[in-house]
């Protein structure tokens, strides 16, 4: 008999006192990193994403484009390791988002970004100045929110308290960023009086000159005397409103002109500039939706790598502590986020699978090999978690999502290795050949080998899928990290642990009386019954494949037929959505909150809806989702973001993807009663992307590809299963241009900056410094401004007053001092507001965005269908379009359409899927050439692998589940496995046949002994994936491994050794042609 | 038979797999609405003013402040009462300028009523 590793690792540790010492370490050293590694929600993924900001004032969208855009791209794409270069260019202003490679280190990247934005900087226009540039990271996503709401006090005074509470929680360590959501500010407003200016012969330029001159304080150096130093400080800030009111702005009549003369002067909130409410839904706190309530949003972020749920309980605690003292009793705290501990629901519920797949898988094993049998097993599953959670732990993992799904998915493959050796202990102490010591060596020796060579075949199956590339990597790569150490750890486990236990525990009767024969068992009867006949006739052999041919031809069918369907991942069930209102542009922040309040009246009365916060004006506190899709640059009269929360999943019986389907149709009625957009937003189980389906249009011509844009859009909306339609072109909104005659303004020695500043000072108010006060949480601006009654007639401009700056100007002999009407000076011009120009790696490009949900729910059926009636629009150049799939268009002298969205993930997964499944065929074909030195052997037991498929399609339909990416993981997976199963029978067959045994009957007789194991191996794999079944994200791996796993042993216990005895019966008759 | 066992195990266990999850009862919602009489009801109106340009006037009396916030009770077609937020200008004599948040002839409770919460039906109390 050979003497392989596995034999003498065995020997080494079956009487050693340091086994179960061993044993026990492990066990508590993978409890104690249970509780030491961090828990959050998502996974930490890197991906560098940084927005860049550039302010040009005075240029139009077309010249900020070309000028500011344009450039920066070009040479931002020259950074090594970025991906996509965006950007948005509207009137004064750029936005540039650079994306590098997933995983990239994001300080290398910005300090790449920062070195070419200053190398470049010499090119930029005059007038541009230096950028904002803000690093987006995952960590910049709340894990809290808090929402302080009242009926007593304004936002005024709550977002003070919020201020107040935001303050002391900073002090927390490990905490993130703190923000506030709504409420209004502090600020010092001085409203100008026109008529009073103007009897005054004061404008407001001067004013605000006066102001910043006058709000100065430095300290003006120092002098010794006496051997003492003095410090001198000249100067006096502006503390308060009084010290405001009584800056002297000007002269008239020999008398000082103070600003309380010519403007009133009010401390307190700033104007009016978002809506911010919170309210019960129909689920809320007594049963009923109630009112709504003016309300701040704290919401708290957490430093990378740190627990959220310990973080997020300290803050509760702390808020808790502060009730009383800062947090009054008129305002009440609504927790309206808790990631934390929606990260922790998750860690348990994962504990709860483990322990149920274990002991499900304990029962199994206690079926068949008694109930000592099974209490090997279950020893050695909580040894191998142990280890593997220790690994991530070291390896600065934190325990999200991502990596739990690693540790579901191997439960039932990390007993297996366990259950064949401790089952062939079992087999070998009933046959009482041998003494128990050399019997469970035997028993080691002649399956340990195999199971090494199979452990690996399983760990060469999912390896290769840490080469997902793109930003699904990031959600796969734990998986076969993870995979592979518990397979390994299990493996150890196997050698050491379970021969260890199996000897001890294992009574060496079995319960069977007289000598254990194989051929008494009734695996051997069936086998006899059922694959003798084959072995012998060639046309029941024939039968037997054209049957599991036409089964395998069958159920792949089911793919184009569309009794299975495709999509990348299922909606997990969350308990919170999002509704995205966008009214036209032009819209006021009044109406946009009119609109919101009325979908948000019908959002209340839904059953399941617990509570609900609106921002009018402002951007609700983002999520992971809204990071990617930059919803936290949201602010504007004409958006609005409602936030619903649901009740806990465990007390609805419909899933968030239901609620949000349902709720969809009457939402987007609400809106379009007011020409509204309204979208209803999940959060997506993977990646987030732009939309679900987005159609990129590219063309030699913005008007053009405005055009084409407007027919998809209209193709989306009658496409059925298609909802949420919507484009990024905005509508047209009406300006009002102040033409400066500038001959008339020079002769009245007037500069055209004079009467822009004027202008902007009236309409929109120009920050004219700081209040300096010295107990204040939040800068304290100073803000010049019209009132809003006279800026509503703002187009009257005969009030308004510039003053002549007379000789000094350089283009008048005529005396300074002279109060110039600007509207002598200004003729105004109605017009169309200026339109975003959106540009996607240097190139122009007109987004339409939609989502599925309904009729279909996989995005690329919807592209399919819409692609016939795209293929129809004959373009103004005469030719028709078709839509890419995989890459944006080479030129840009046609018209083009681009499939992108989850569809570009989509792709990439099953691309990078698919070559990482070719990788696998190939590793396990060189790991079984090695083993069994030979070419053939290894093709007989790779037939195997498309066997699952049988089981894993059918699958699907019978659950109504889609084919999703977790049940592509799962099939790849099951390679691994089913090429295990054919080694064990393969590997015994020869060593019968190096016994002398016939051909056919090692094959028959190790078809027999193989089962019972193969069984077990399939039914503990099939037992723990039932407990995943109910999880939405899961669905999809469960499936593919417990159908895969049922019908794919079944189908290979026949098939291997039938194709085995075919392929090796005449090499065989050869070599043994007496037995023949 | 031990296999027999375990195929049973299995094939019921499939069975639970196959039905759907835990069903609970949703929360019932309906409330009966309140109706509060209220002293009177006025109409957004239109007012022209001298430079041709119109403009809308509520009576002052239906404004409220709820802290910074600017709101009035607006009557729907159904006679249930919603607050409204709208931003406004000058106070006239004829009444106060709305710039936003209001539609000309929207019903509004001037004066506005303390006691009647969102949602109530609103009835005009009859004079005696």
């Amino acid at each position: 008999m050979r003497e392989g590793i596995a034999g003498i690792l065995a020997k080494l540790f079956i009487n050693s006192k340091l086994t179960p010492l061993l044993m026990a370490t492990a066990l508590l050293v993978g409890v104690l990193a249970t509780f030491m590694t961090p828990r959050e929600e998502e996974p930490q993924i890197s991906v560098p994403l940084v927005d860049l900001y550039f302010s040009y004032p005075g240029g139009s969208a077309k010249e900020v484009g070309e000028r500011v855009a344009k450039p920066v791209e070009k040479y931002l794409t020259e950074i090594e390791g970025v991906d996509y270069v965006y950007s948005t260019s509207t009137r004064d202003f750029a936005l540039v988002t650079v994306r590098y490679n997933v995983g990239d280190d994001t300080e290398e990247s910005m300090v790449k970004l920062w070195a070419t934005i200053m190398k470049n900087m010499d090119k930029m226009p005059a007038g541009v100045q230096m950028p904002l540039v803000k690093k987006v990271s995952i960590d910049d996503v709340p894990v809290l929110t808090l929402t302080f709401w009242s009926d007593s006090y304004g936002p005024y005074q709550l977002r003070k308290v919020a201020g107040q509470v935001a303050d002391e929680l900073k002090k927390i360590e490990n905490i993130g960023d703190v923000n506030l959501n709504g409420g209004l500010k502090r600020q010092l407003r001085i409203v100008l009086d026109k008529e009073k200016l103007s009897r005054y012969r004061i404008t407001p330029l001067q004013i605000a000159t006066q102001i910043k001159a006058s709000n100065s304080q430095v300290t003006a150096g120092s002098f010794q005397q006496n051997n003492s130093e003095f410090i001198v400080k000249s100067g006096q800030f502006l503390k308060t409103a009084e010290d405001v009111r009584n800056v002297v702005v000007g002269v008239y009549n020999s008398g000082a002109v103070y600003l309380k003369d010519v403007a009133e002067v009010i401390d307190g909130p700033e104007e009016v500039e978002n809506y911010t409410f919170f309210g019960y839904g129909a689920a809320g706190h007594d049963g009923e939706a109630g009112g709504e309530h003016p309300a701040v949003t704290l919401t708290v972020a957490k430093r990378k790598g740190t627990d959220a749920t310990a973080l997020a309980d300290k803050v509760l605690d702390k808020v808790d502590a502060l009730k009383g003292s800062i947090i009054t009793s008129g305002i009440t705290v609504t927790e309206t986020r808790n990631y934390g501990e929606t990260a922790s629901e998750k860690v348990f519920t994962l504990l709860e699978h483990l322990i149920g797949a274990v002991i499900a898988v304990t029962i199994v094993v206690g079926v068949f090999l008694g109930w000592r049998g099974g209490l090997v097993v279950f020893a050695s599953v909580p040894i191998t978690f142990a280890l593997t959670l220790l690994v991530y732990f070291l390896f600065d993992y934190t325990l999200n999502r991502v990596t739990l799904f690693a540790l579901i998915f191997v439960t039932g493959i990390v007993v297996d290795d366990s259950i064949i050796i401790a089952e062939n202990i079992h087999r070998h102490f009933s046959m009482r050949r041998m003494p128990k010591l050399q019997a469970a060596i035997a028993a080691i020796n002649e399956v340990g080998n195999p199971t090494i060579l199979a452990t690996f075949t399983v760990i060469a199956s999912v390896l290769p899928m840490v080469f997902v590339s793109g930003l699904m990597g990031p959600y796969m790569s734990p998986m076969p990290i993870g995979a592979s150490l518990a397979m390994i750890f299990s493996l150890f486990v196997a050698l050491i642990g379970t021969p260890w236990l199996a000897f001890r525990l294992l009574k060496a009767d079995g319960g069977h009386s007289g000598e254990y024969d194989i051929r008494s068992s009734i695996y051997y009867k069936v086998y006899s019954k059922t694959l003798a006949p084959l072995l012998s006739s060639w046309w029941k052999a024939a039968i037997a494949f054209v049957f599991v041919g036409a089964l395998l031809l069958g159920s792949m069918a089911m793919v184009p037929l569309k009794m299975v369907e495709l999509k990348m991942l299922p909606f997990d069930n969350k308990s919170e959505f999002q509704v995205i209102v966008d009214m036209p542009e032009g819209t006021t922040l009044e109406h946009t909150a009119r609109v919101s309040k009325d979908i948000v009246s019908y959002l209340k009365t839904v059953p399941e809806v617990e509570n609900y916060q609106y921002y009018v004006g402002t951007h609700a506190p983002i999520n992971f989702n809204g990071l990617v899709r930059h919803y936290y640059l949201r602010q504007g009269d004409n958006m609005a973001d409602i936030q619903v929360n649901l009740v806990h999943k465990g007390e609805r019986s419909d899933q968030s993807h239901a609620i949000a389907k349902r709720v969809r149709p009457k939402v987007q009625e609400f809106a379009g009663k007011y020409g509204a957009n309204a979208k209803v937003v999940e959060v997506p189980p993977g990646p987030p992307v732009l939309s679900t389906i987005v159609a990129e249009i590219y063309g030699p011509d913005m008007e053009e590809q405005v055009v084409l844009a407007r027919e998809i859009k209209s193709i989306m909306g009658e496409t059925p299963g298609v909802v949420d339609v919507d484009w990024m072109v905005e509508d047209d909104q009406k300006t009002y241009t102040m033409v400066i005659d500038k001959e008339k303004a020079a002769y009245r020695g007037v500069t055209t900056e004079q009467i822009t500043s004027t202008l902007r000072m009236a309409l929109d108010g120009v920050d004219v410094g700081l209040l300096h006060t010295e107990t204040e949480l939040e800068p304290v601006g100073i803000e010049l401004r019209l009132p809003i009654s006279a800026r509503a007639s703002i187009l009257d401009l005969t009030d308004i007053h510039v003053k002549s700056q007379g000789m000094n100007s350089l283009t008048t002999r005529l005396p300074a001092g002279e109060m110039i009407p600007l509207s002598e000076l200004v003729r105004i011009e109605e017009g169309i507001d200026d339109k975003s120009i959106y540009r996607k790696n240097l190139k122009n490009v007109v987004y339409v965005t939609a989502d599925v949900a309904g009729v279909t729910e996989s995005p690329v059926y919807a592209m399919l269908e819409m692609d016939e009636r795209i293929k129809k629009i004959v373009t103004p150049g005469g030719y028709t379009i078709s839509p890419l799939y995989t890459s944006t268009p080479f030129t840009e002298d046609k018209l083009a359409v681009k499939w992108d969205g989850e569809w570009q993930i989509t792709f990439e997964v099953f691309r990078d899927l698919g070559a990482a499944f070719a990788v696998v065929l190939v590793i396990i074909y060189l790991l079984i050439v090695g083993w069994f030195q030979s070419f053939r052997t290894p093709m007989v037991m790779m037939v195997a692998i498309p066997l699952s498929l049988v089981g894993i399609i059918p699958g699907h339909f019978f659950h109504g589940a889609f084919f999703t990416a977790t049940s592509m993981i799962g099939m790849i997976a099951l390679a691994g496995i089913m090429v295990r199963n054919s080694v064990l029978i393969i590997d015994f067959i020869q060593l019968r046949v190096q016994e002398g045994v016939t051909l056919k009957e090692a094959v028959v007789e190790s078809a027999a002994v193989r089962t019972r194991p193969i069984l077990l191996t399939a039914g503990t794999v099939v037992i723990g994936a039932i407990v995943i079944l109910f999880d939405p994200i899961f669905q999809g791996l469960a499936i593919s491994l417990m159908w895969g796993a049922m019908l794919s042993t079944i189908l290979t216990l026949g098939i291997v050794p039938l194709t085995y005895y075919l392929v090796e019966k005449k090499r065989y008759n050869k070599l043994n042609p007496d037995k023949s | 038979m031990k296999h027999t066992v375990f195929v049973a195990c299995l094939g019921l266990m499939l069975l639970f797999a196959g039905c759907a999850g835990k069903k609970t009862e949703a929360p019932e919602s309906p409330e009966r609405q309140r109706v509060v009489e209220i002293e009177q009801i006025a109409t957004v109106l239109t007012m022209e003013k001298e430079d041709g340009s119109a403009v809308l006037l509520i009576p002052g009396s239906a404004l409220f402040m709820r802290g910074q916030l600017e709101g009035v009770q607006v009557v729907g077609d159904d006679g249930t009462l919603v607050i409204r937020w709208i931003r406004t200008g000058d106070f006239l004599d004829e009444g106060i300028v709305v710039l936003s948040g209001l539609e000309e002839g929207e019903k509004v409770v001037a004066p506005f009523a303390d006691d009647v919460r969102e949602g109530d039906g609103v009835t005009v109390r009859k004079e005696d």
